[in-house]
C-alpha cells in the first residue's frame, strides 16, 4: 500500500487533504532502485491550480517516458499545512513516492507568473534546500526554473542554480546525459553547472556576471569563467507533430481550476499585439496538423473521462483548419457525451453558429478583448480590431439570440489620454445601442447585459513596450474612477457593469517584470517578513514589499515609471528569443505614431523568428 | 437497468472527500467504455446513485454506487473492466444486477456496520455487552460546533464481540437518522468502557425487508 507523508492527525486537520496524497488516476511510479535520476517538477502554487498546467503535464510524461528518469510532482502546500510542517520539522514531500524532495537529484519550478516568486522561497525552504543557490552543496538538488517568467530571470536569479529558457521538449534530454556522465565521472555540481552552460536554452547566473552603470542601468554582461557565452538562445520545438503531448493527464481527484482536457492546437500568433509577451516569446507560429489533432483528443478522452475539452493556443481563430476540427469535435464529443469549451473566437457567422451548437445560448456570453477603446488606441497597441467589426460581431450575437456581453480593456496602455479611457465607455455604450437597434422590441427577452473589466497595462520583457513607463498607482486609480463615471454617464448605464483589476498588485507586477537581480534580496526579505501567496488577494499585503524595497534602498519607480532610453541594455537582453531587439524598438517607434503593422499571415515583417527554420507563415 | 457495484476504499484515498469520490467514479465509468445511461440537455450527466457518504479518513469494505445503462456489458467481465480504471486503494468487489423496482441505494440504506479495533477488549466484554442491553441510552455529544442528543439505543441494530480485539456494531444509517460511527466508541468510553479504539472502517451497508430484516446492498439482485 502506498504511504503518506504526513501522519493521519495531521491530514484530518489540514484542508482538503487530497492535495498531498498523490495516486491519482494516469500518475507514474517507478522504483527508485531501477532508475537513475529523480526529477521533482514543481508548480509554486496549491495544487488546484498547479494541476491545471498543460507544461507540467507535457514534461511529466516527457521524463517518465525516459527510462532512467522517474519524474514526481510537487504544489506549494497551504498555509495551514506550511505551518504545521514548520512546527513539526516535516521536510517537503513529493506527492508520487511521498519521499523528501531534498534529496532529488532535480527541482524544476515553472515560472508562470511573478506574483508566485515568495512560493518558490516557502517551496526551497520546506524542502530544507538552502534558499541562495550559492549555499548549495553536492547534497542538495540542481534548482532549476523555466516558463514565461524565465525569459526574466534576474529578480529570482540568486535562488536558482539554472533556468531552461525556451520549450522543455528540445534539451531536457542532452541536460540529463550530462548530469548522469557527470555523476559518473565525479564531476563537482560546479563543473555540471559549468558544462550544462554550453545546452542551448541553459542559462546558468553563476557564470554571467552583471556590470552596472551608476544609475543601476545595465553596462554589460561578464562571462565569469573562460567560454561562457553570454548570449542565451531560446530552445524552440520546430515540430509540434513530432514530439512529446501527455495523452494520459494525471487526473486529479479534486477539482481543478481547468478541470477538463486541454488540447494544445498551434504555439505562437501571428497578430502582433504590441502588449502581449506571449505574442513575441512563442514566434515562431507552429500549428499541429488537424488529423494528429483528431486523434489526441479521441486518445484522451478516452485515457480521462474528462467531460470537457479545451482548444488551446493564443489565437485559435487563426488555426488554419479550425473549421475542420471543431466541425470533426462537435459530432464526436456530442456521442461521447463530452463539452466542447471554446477558446475565445474572433465573433463572425461560423463561430456564431459553433458556439450555438455547444454552449446554452441563453446562459452563455460573448467575449470581446478590443484591450482599448479609441481606434487611435488600437492602432497604438496593433489590436487589429476595428469599431465596426465590434459592433457587426454583437450584432450577429444579437440576432442569434445571445443578449450577454463581455469586454476586456486595459487601462494605462502608452500614450493613453483621458479621451481614450472615456472611449471605452462609448464603446459599451454603441454595443448596448446595437442591441436596441438590432432587435425589435418583441424579440427583447431580457434586457441587454455588458460587463466591461478592465486591467491595467504593465510593460513586459521582448515586447515593442518593453521601453514604455508604467503609470503610477494613482493614475491607475484615475483611470479606474474615469472609466466608471464614464460609464455611470451613459445613457445604457444601467446595463452595463464595470470591474476592474487591483492596483497594488499590478505595480508589483511590474516591477518584477522588468526586474533585475538586485531584487532578489527584496524577494528574500519580504518573504522572511510574511509575504507568501501573494497572487492570491486574501494573502497579499503590499505593505510588507513597500517595506523591504525601502530597507533595501530601492526605488518601484525605478523600474516601472522610470524613462527607458532607446539605446538602454535591459536585465534580459542576455536572451535571444529569434524575435531581434532592433524590430521591438521599430515597432515601439511605430506605436508612437499610432501606425500598424500588418499580422504575419497577410506579410513578413521580419522579426526574426525565423532563425528556427520553422514557422507556419515564415517560409513560404 | 441498473447495476450496484460495491467498493473497498483504503490506504491514502480516504482523506478524498465524498463529492470527489463521486467525480471519480464518474470519470472511471466513462473511461471503461460501458454503455451507461446519460441525462439530457447541454450537458449529459450518468445516472449515478451513491449510498450513504463516508466521512473523510474512514476505510470501508463495503460502499456502493447504483448506475443506470443503456446496455447490459458483460457482466463476467465488469468487475475487472472496472477495476482496471480504479487506482490504488479503490477496489470494486462485485456488481449486482438489480432485480426490478429495487429503489435505488441512496434512498434504500438503512444501516450501516463498523468494525472497531481495540488495544484489548478482554476486560471489559461484560461491559460492552452491558451497555448495548440498556433499553434507552441518551448522549450528548458536540460535533461540528453543535451540542447534540440522541437517544443511541434506537439507533443501534445489534453488536458482536468477534475476539480480544474485535467488535462489530450496526447502525442507524439512514437519512432520517444515521448515527456516526465515532460517536458509539466515545458513549462507550463515557460509559466507562476503558479499552483505547485505535482504528475502525465500515464493513457494509444494508437495506430493510417488509420484516425489518437487514440485507446487505449487494443481495439486491445477481451478484457478479
Amino acid at each position: 500500500m502506498r504511504k503518506t507523508a504526513l501522519s493521519h492527525e495531521i491530514l484530518m486537520t489540514v484542508d482538503k487533504p487530497a492535495r498531498y496524497i498523490g495516486g491519482e488516476f494516469n500518475s507514474v511510479t517507478k522504483d527508485p532502485d531501477e532508475v537513475d535520476i529523480r526529477f521533482c517538477m514543481c508548480f509554486p502554487d496549491v495544487y488546484e491550480i498547479g494541476m491545471s498546467h498543460l507544461g507540467i503535464q507535457i514534461l511529466y510524461s516527457m521524463f517518465n517516458s525516459f527510462e532512467d528518469t522517474w519524474c514526481e510532482r510537487v504544489y506549494s502546500p497551504w498555509p495551514d499545512l506550511d505551518k504545521i510542517m514548520r512546527d513539526n520539522n516535516i521536510p517537503l514531500f513529493s506527492l508520487e513516492s511521498q519521499d523528501n524532495v531534498k534529496d532529488f537529484d532535480f527541482l524544476g519550478i515553472t515560472l508562470q507568473y511573478e506574483m508566485c516568486y515568495t512560493n518558490i522561497l516557502q517551496i526551497l525552504e520546506l524542502a530544507q534546500i538552502p534558499v541562495f543557490a550559492q549555499e548549495r552543496n553536492e547534497d542538495h538538488p540542481i534548482v532549476i526554473g523555466g516558463g514565461p517568467c524565465a525569459y526574466n530571470p534576474e529578480p529570482i536569479a540568486d535562488f536558482f542554480d539554472m533556468f531552461y529558457i525556451g520549450e522543455g521538449e528540445v534539451s531536457y534530454r542532452k541536460l540529463l546525459d550530462l548530469y548522469k556522465e557527470c555523476r559518473r565521472t565525479g564531476y563537482s555540481r560546479e563543473e555540471f553547472l559549468y558544462k550544462a552552460s554550453f545546452i542551448d536554452g541553459i542559462y546558468v547566473p553563476s557564470l554571467i556576471g552583471v556590470e552596472y552603470n551608476d544609475d543601476f542601468t545595465i553596462k554589460a554582461f561578464k562571462p565569469l569563467k573562460e567560454g561562457v557565452n553570454t548570449i542565451v538562445k531560446k530552445d524552440v520545438e520546430t515540430d509540434l507533430n513530432n514530439t512529446f503531448y501527455p495523452l494520459k493527464p494525471v487526473i486529479p481527484f479534486i477539482k481543478a481550476i481547468q478541470d477538463r482536457i486541454t488540447l494544445e492546437i498551434m504555439r505562437g500568433c501571428p497578430r502582433g499585439c504590441r502588449f502581449c509577451q506571449a505574442g513575441q516569446l512563442y514566434r515562431p507560429i507552429r500549428t499541429r496538423d488537424v488529423e494528429l489533432l483528431k486523434e489526441y483528443a479521441r486518445t484522451m478522452i478516452e485515457n480521462s473521462g474528462y467531460e470537457e475539452i479545451n482548444l488551446s493556443s493564443l489565437s485559435s481563430s487563426d488555426y488554419p483548419e479550425l473549421q475542420e476540427l471543431l466541425l470533426y469535435l462537435i459530432d464526436y464529443c456530442n456521442e461521447k457525451k463530452v463539452n466542447i469549451s471554446l477558446p475565445s473566437l474572433r465573433i463572425d457567422a461560423f463561430s456564431l453558429d459553433v458556439m450555438g451548437k455547444v454552449q446554452d445560448i441563453k446562459k452563455s456570453s460573448l467575449t470581446f478583448a478590443p484591450e482599448a477603446g479609441s481606434q487611435r488606441m488600437r492602432n497604438v497597441i496593433n489590436k487589429g480590431l476595428t469599431e465596426e467589426q465590434i459592433l457587426e460581431g454583437a450584432r450577429l450575437a444579437f440576432l442569434g439570440g445571445w443578449n450577454k456581453v463581455k469586454l476586456y480593456f486595459m487601462l494605462g496602455l502608452p500614450f493613453e489620454e483621458d479621451e481614450d479611457v472615456v472611449a471605452i465607455a462609448e464603446l459599451c455604450e454603441r454595443v448596448a445601442k446595437e442591441y436596441y437597434e438590432t432587435l425589435p422590441k418583441e424579440k427583447r427577452t431580457q434586457r441587454v447585459s455588458i460587463t466591461a473589466s478592465t486591467s491595467f497595462f504593465i510593460p513586459k520583457p521582448f515586447t515593442p513596450f518593453q521601453w514604455a513607463s508604467q503609470f503610477s498607482l494613482e493614475d491607475f486609480r484615475d483611470k479606474a474612477y474615469l472609466t466608471k463615471q464614464s460609464i455611470m454617464s451613459q445613457l445604457n448605464q444601467r446595463s452595463i457593469k464595470y470591474n476592474w483589476h487591483d492596483t497594488d498588485v499590478s505595480v508589483l507586477e511590474g516591477v518584477f517584470a522588468r526586474g533585475d537581480r538586485r531584487l532578489s534580496k527584496v524577494i528574500y526579505d519580504a518573504y522572511k517578513n510574511g509575504a507568501v501567496f501573494d497572487a492570491w488577494n486574501d494573502f497579499f499585503d503590499f505593505n510588507i514589499w513597500v517595506n523591504a524595497f525601502e530597507s533595501n534602498g530601492i526605488d518601484m519607480k525605478f523600474y516601472t515609471q522610470r524613462v527607458r532610453d532607446i539605446d538602454e541594455v535591459f536585465p534580459w537582453d542576455f536572451i535571444d528569443i529569434g524575435v531581434r531587439k532592433e524590430y521591438l524598438k521599430k515597432e515601439w517607434l511605430k506605436a508612437k505614431e499610432g501606425k500598424i503593422t500588418e499580422n504575419c499571415m497577410i506579410k513578413c515583417n521580419g522579426c526574426g523568428a525565423n532563425v528556427y527554420g520553422s514557422g507556419k507563415f515564415c517560409f513560404r | 437497468m441498473v447495476i450496484r457495484f460495491k467498493f473497498k476504499k483504503y490506504g491514502p484515498v480516504v482523506y478524498i472527500g465524498h463529492l470527489d469520490i463521486m467525480r471519480f467514479f464518474q470519470k472511471a465509468i466513462r473511461r471503461s467504455g460501458i454503455d451507461a445511461a446519460y441525462t439530457e440537455g447541454f450537458s449529459p450527466h450518468l445516472k449515478l446513485s451513491f449510498a450513504q457518504p463516508l466521512s473523510v479518513g474512514i476505510e470501508t469494505d463495503g460502499d456502493y454506487f447504483d448506475l443506470e445503462m443503456n446496455t447490459l456489458p458483460d457482466m463476467e467481465t465488469l468487475v475487472d473492466q472496472m477495476n482496471k480504471q480504479c487506482v490504488d486503494g479503490i477496489e470494486i468487489l462485485n456488481a449486482t444486477l438489480l432485480g426490478e423496482n429495487v429503489s435505488n441505494c441512496m434512498s434504500s440504506v438503512k444501516a450501516a456496520e463498523y468494525i472497531y479495533v481495540f488495544d484489548d477488549l478482554s476486560g471489559c466484554k461484560d461491559k460492552i455487552s452491558e451497555f448495548f442491553s440498556q433499553e434507552s441510552y441518551v448522549f450528548e455529544y458536540v460535533r461540528k460546533d453543535k451540542v447534540k442528543t440522541k437517544d443511541l439505543m434506537e439507533d443501534v441494530y445489534s453488536f458482536k464481540i468477534l475476539n480480544d480485539k474485535e467488535m462489530t456494531v450496526t447502525v442507524n444509517a439512514s437519512s432520517a437518522g444515521n448515527l456516526r460511527a465515532d460517536v458509539v466508541t466515545e458513549a462507550l468510553q463515557k460509559y466507562g468502557v476503558e479499552a483505547n479504539c485505535g482504528y475502525y472502517r465500515r464493513t457494509d451497508l444494508f437495506t430493510m425487508d417488509e420484516n425489518n430484516k437487514l440485507i446487505s446492498l449487494r443481495d439486491m439482485g445477481k451478484v457478479y
